[in-house]
Order: structure tokens, then C-alpha cells, then sequence
């Protein structure tokens, strides 16, 4: 089978399993089939017991949910009242420059940082003290403090997605430095910079390639908090809004169109990567 | 070698305050007093009180037990899938292991946030707190399997062409019995690492659901949602003893990524 297929074929089944899990873990929740007249003190017991035999079964509503996605129509959102494709194309293109900026910041900030801290050891303890530093502050008090400084969503993502990188980029750089052509071409009298921009570069690039679709699955998840806190109009701050109203019909496209982000992301990274060590 | 003995006594001061909240604080975590809404930091109030008069160090104290303890608890929850998985797509490979790592492929590609969000949105509107409290951390430990269960897979992979398998093959043992009981203990230092790497990620999910406002419901305090009081901005100005819950999750953090990342000091070999 040629390889296009192939990935084509994982792609769809990918994103048919997210769905069909969505679905399950919606319908298998303690919650589905109850609304706010559970909390009304008229109905009695039979009739809250009635009102959750009305909720469908897991095969009706795969079959609907399955049917009218394959038709195109996502349904209306039940708490903004419009159709969901038109709040998705309204939306995605916010959280999409916001995730594309900062993942752009994180990744040439962290490959520089830890690039030249494998040749500067002050850059090198300063970048891991900033990347550790990072990684233990929730992406909602990034947003807070982001919000009081005025700063834009992209830079939030960026803050998040930066010490996954970071720590990535300094520990292929540290294997790399110590590779024998390494040594060889310092022997040869290849300076700092040379060591670092012609064999280092050339010996993780294939392996940083592979690392975008796992940054991809972190800005993604991180533009959530950063929208909501900052007020951003984006997926994130909807898939906030429609949790909070309860809002199925509108979670449940959000987490597809997420899924296929990341995995388009990481089939890129795949496409776009280079070969193993070609120019050292 | 300062850094992780300052790292384990902050987290050793942090569990101790949180094994012991009940007995550094008079107020219960729950307890109302109307008649002190909002008040500034004194000696009865050492963090002052909320909005409906509750002393917010005590729910600072008990929050940490939340965060701290069943954090780790999520964690050995996903470490047990994911040894049940790898060791399973390991040694059987094949149509097995296609179907395991599909599965962990599955969950990798999946924002772990927008799943938490759905399942607190099915939630009951009265669902009790501790309920919310088990699903919150339940999810986390079902959800955060994938990577575990690779590093698993892997050292299956690898250990099903040594020596001491073999070896007990030839001896007759065979099935469970020789996973359980010749594999499992050589995994202990990698399972080790990603229970260390998986605790901090834990707390900063919950953290995160707190903040808005999608984590452990009232009353019971957790660090997240003592913190989705910041979300109203401001107020944070006026009042930065509000605070504290970011510092002590931040210090509780720093902590744990201090003792599992302890190689910032590590001298590198170089060519130069």
C-alpha cells in the first residue's frame, strides 16, 4: 500500500476512534441525560428517573452524531444558539495565529537558548533554570499574569510550549556535542560557532522534527486557559464557555477538530522531516 | 546536591502542613463565619477570610492535601495501566501490539484539557463534592497512561532477547509468571522516573481545571480552585495575600522538578 494511503487511512481511523471515544465517555458519564429540573424540588424521584430513561442509548446517539458529522451539519450550539461550523470558522483562525505565534517564540527562543548553551555553560544553567522555572507554573496563572501585563495570547503559548523544547533541544545538544565527528571536527580546528551551526545542527535536526507534534498537543491544550482568562475570542475560550453551559453539541466538534490539529501537526513534522545525520 | 536537599525540604514542609492541617489550624476548611467576610491577614486569620468568612489558610492547608496527595495516587493509577499495556504489547506483538499502541497513539493525540472539560461538564449539577474530587484525579490517572506505557513497551521489546528471560524460559516458567515475576523488577528505576515525572503534570491539570473553574467543587478546597478566585484580575493587587496558593503550588512544584530534574549542574563533556 503506498505510504500516502497509509497515512491517510491512520489519519481518518484516528480521528474516527477520538470520536467514538467522545461520544462513550459522554454518554457513560455519571451526568448525561441530566438538566437543571433535577435540582426543581416539584419533580419526584419517578420523574427525574423518567427524565434519565429519555436520554438516548450510546448506539443512538453514535449513529446520529456519526450520521449528521458525515452530512456536514455539526448542529446548533445550545447556549450561543448558532450553528457550530459557523462558530468554529468564526474562531479557529484567532486561536490558530495565536498558537502558530507562539509556538514560533517558544521554538526559535528554545533552540537558541539551549543551542548556544551547549557552547556557553552560563546559558546553559541559566536556559534550564528558566525552562524548570517555567514548567512549574499552571498555564492559568501565566494567563493571569499576562492579562495584568497586557501581553497577547501567543505570548502565554509560547511561555508554555518553551521548556518542553528547551529541555528537548539541551539534551540532543548535549548527545550531539560529544559525537566522534564532533570531536573530529573540533580536531580539525572548526571553531565554536562552526561546531554548532554545521555538525550539532545537522545531527538533531531530524530528532527536533519530531518533537513538533507533541508542542503542537501542548500550545493547543494551553490556548484553553490563556483564552478564557484573557477574554480572547478563539476555540479555547469557547470550549471554556461551552463546558461551563454544559454544552455537548459544541464539545464534542471541538475536540475532533483539535485531535486532527495535532495530528496533522505531527504528520507534517514526519513530512518535513529531514534525513538521519545527511550532512555531517 | 544544595539544590535537592533545599528541593526535598520544601516538599517535606509542604506534605508535613498538609498531613497535619488539622492540627496547625483551628478553623475547619468548610466553617463560615458571616459576620468576617473578606477579611485582611491578623493573628486569629493568618491568610485572612474569603468572601463568606471562611479562613483561608486553613483551606490553604487542607487544599494541599488534595493536590499532594492525590496527585501521586493518579499517578500510580496510570503507572498500572500502562505496565499492563506495554508488558502486553511487548511480549505478544504483532496484531496486539498494533492495537495497543494505536490506542496509546489515540490518547497522545488528544488534548487532555478539552477531555477533562467535557467530562466536568457531564457532571451532575448536584454532584457531591468528593465525587468530583475522585473523578477529577480518576481521569488524570486514565488519561495519562500513553507515554509510561511506551518507555514499558520498549523495555519489553528489548528484554524479550536478554539473557535472564531466556534463561527462565528455559526453566520452565512461562505467561504471567515470568513478566511479573522476572520482568517488572528490572522496570523499577524507569517506573520510578515517569511516577516522579507524572505528579507534577497531575497538579498542574487540576491546577489549571481550578482556575476555570472546572476542578474539585466547593467546599472542598484544592490549590486549583483556591486560585480561580485570581481569575477576577484585580483583586489580586489589592489583596496579594491571595496569593499564597500560587506560591505554595509554584514552591511545591519547583520542588518536585528540582529533585527529578537535578542534572541543571551536571558538568557536560565537550569537544572544546
Amino acid at each position: 500500500m503506498p505510504t500516502w494511503t497509509r497515512v491517510f487511512i491512520r489519519f481518518a481511523l484516528t480521528l474516527l476512534m477520538a470520536g467514538m471515544f467522545v461520544i462513550a465517555l459522554v454518554r457513560l458519564a455519571p451526568g448525561y441525560g441530566i438538566d437543571e429540573r433535577e435540582l426543581d424540588a416539584r419533580y419526584s424521584t419517578s420523574g427525574i428517573a423518567s427524565m434519565r430513561q429519555e436520554a438516548p442509548s450510546l448506539r443512538t446517539l453514535v449513529q446520529d452524531l456519526g450520521g449528521r458529522a458525515l452530512a456536514g451539519d455539526w448542529g446548533t450550539s445550545e447556549i450561543f444558539g448558532s450553528p457550530v461550523s459557523q462558530l468554529l470558522s468564526e474562531r479557529w483562525r484567532a486561536t490558530l495565529e495565536s498558537v502558530v505565534v507562539g509556538m514560533i517564540m517558544a521554538w526559535s527562543s528554545a533552540v537558541v537558548w539551549a543551542g548556544f548553551g551547549s557552547l556557553y555553560r552560563p546559558l546553559d544553567w541559566s536556559g534550564s533554570i528558566a525552562s524548570l522555572a517555567l514548567l512549574s507554573l499552571p498555564s492559568g496563572l501565566v494567563a493571569i499574569s499576562l492579562f495584568l501585563a497586557g501581553a497577547p495570547v501567543s505570548a502565554g503559548i509560547g511561555v508554555a510550549v518553551f521548556p518542553q523544547v528547551h529541555r528537548y533541544v539541551r539534551q540532543l545538544a548535549a548527545a550531539a556535542m560529544v559525537h566522534p565527528c564532533v570531536f573530529a571536527a573540533a580536531a580539525r580546528g572548526v571553531g565554536r560557532w562552526g561546531l554548532l551551526y554545521r555538525h550539532t545542527r545537522a545531527l538533531i535536526s531530524p530528532q527536533l522534527f519530531a518533537l513538533i507534534g507533541t508542542s503542537a498537543a501542548t500550545a493547543v491544550g494551553a490556548a484553553i486557559p490563556m483564552e478564557a482568562i484573557c477574554g480572547a475570542p478563539g476555540l479555547g475560550q469557547l470550549a471554556w464557555r461551552a463546558a461551563l453551559g454544559r454544552d455537548l453539541t459544541l464539545l464534542l466538534p471541538l475536540v475532533l477538530l483539535t485531535t486532527a490539529t495535532i495530528q496533522l501537526a505531527g504528520l507534517a513534522s514526519e513530512l518535513l522531516r529531514p534525513g538521519e545525520s545527511a550532512t555531517v | 546536591m544544595t539544590l535537592r536537599i533545599l528541593a526535598a525540604a520544601t516538599l517535606g514542609l509542604l506534605c508535613f502542613a498538609a498531613l497535619f492541617a488539622g492540627l496547625l489550624t483551628p478553623y475547619s476548611y468548610d466553617l463560615q463565619d458571616r459576620e468576617a467576610p473578606s477579611l485582611a491577614p491578623s493573628r486569629a486569620h493568618p491568610l485572612g477570610t474569603d468572601e463568606l468568612g471562611r479562613d483561608l489558610f486553613s483551606r490553604l492547608l487542607h487544599g494541599a492535601r488534595i493536590s499532594l496527595l492525590l496527585a501521586p495516587t493518579a499517578a500510580l493509577l496510570s503507572l498500572l495501566i500502562a505496565v499492563v499495556m506495554g508488558i502486553a504489547a511487548g511480549a505478544s506483538g504483532g496484531i496486539v501490539e498494533q492495537i495497543l499502541s494505536s490506542a496509546a497513539d489515540l490518547f497522545s493525540s488528544m488534548p487532555w484539557l478539552f477531555l477533562l472539560l467535557i467530562v466536568r461538564a457531564v457532571l451532575p449539577l448536584n454532584v457531591p463534592a468528593w465525587t468530583s474530587v475522585a473523578i477529577t484525579f480518576l481521569l488524570l490517572g486514565l488519561l495519562g497512561w500513553p507515554a509510561a506505557m511506551r518507555v514499558v513497551r520498549a523495555s519489553a521489546q528489548t528484554a524479550k532477547r536478554e539473557g535472564f528471560l531466556l534463561q527462565a524460559r528455559a526453566m520452565g516458567i512461562s505467561g504471567p509468571r515470568l513478566w511479573l515475576r522476572q520482568f517488572l523488577p528490572t522496570l523499577r528505576p524507569v517506573l520510578l522516573a515517569q511516577f516522579w515525572i507524572s505528579v507534577p503534570i497531575y497538579i498542574l491539570s487540576e491546577a489549571n481545571l481550578g482556575i476555570l473553574g472546572l476542578g474539585v467543587s466547593e467546599p472542598i478546597p484544592s490549590w486549583g480552585n483556591l486560585l480561580y478566585d485570581l481569575a477576577g484580575h484585580r483583586e489580586v493587587l489589592d489583596a496579594p495575600w491571595r496569593l499564597a496558593p500560587a506560591v505554595c503550588l509554584v514552591a511545591a512544584l519547583l520542588s518536585m522538578q528540582g529533585l527529578t530534574h537535578s542534572n541543571i549542574s551536571t558538568r557536560r563533556p565537550s569537544p572544546l
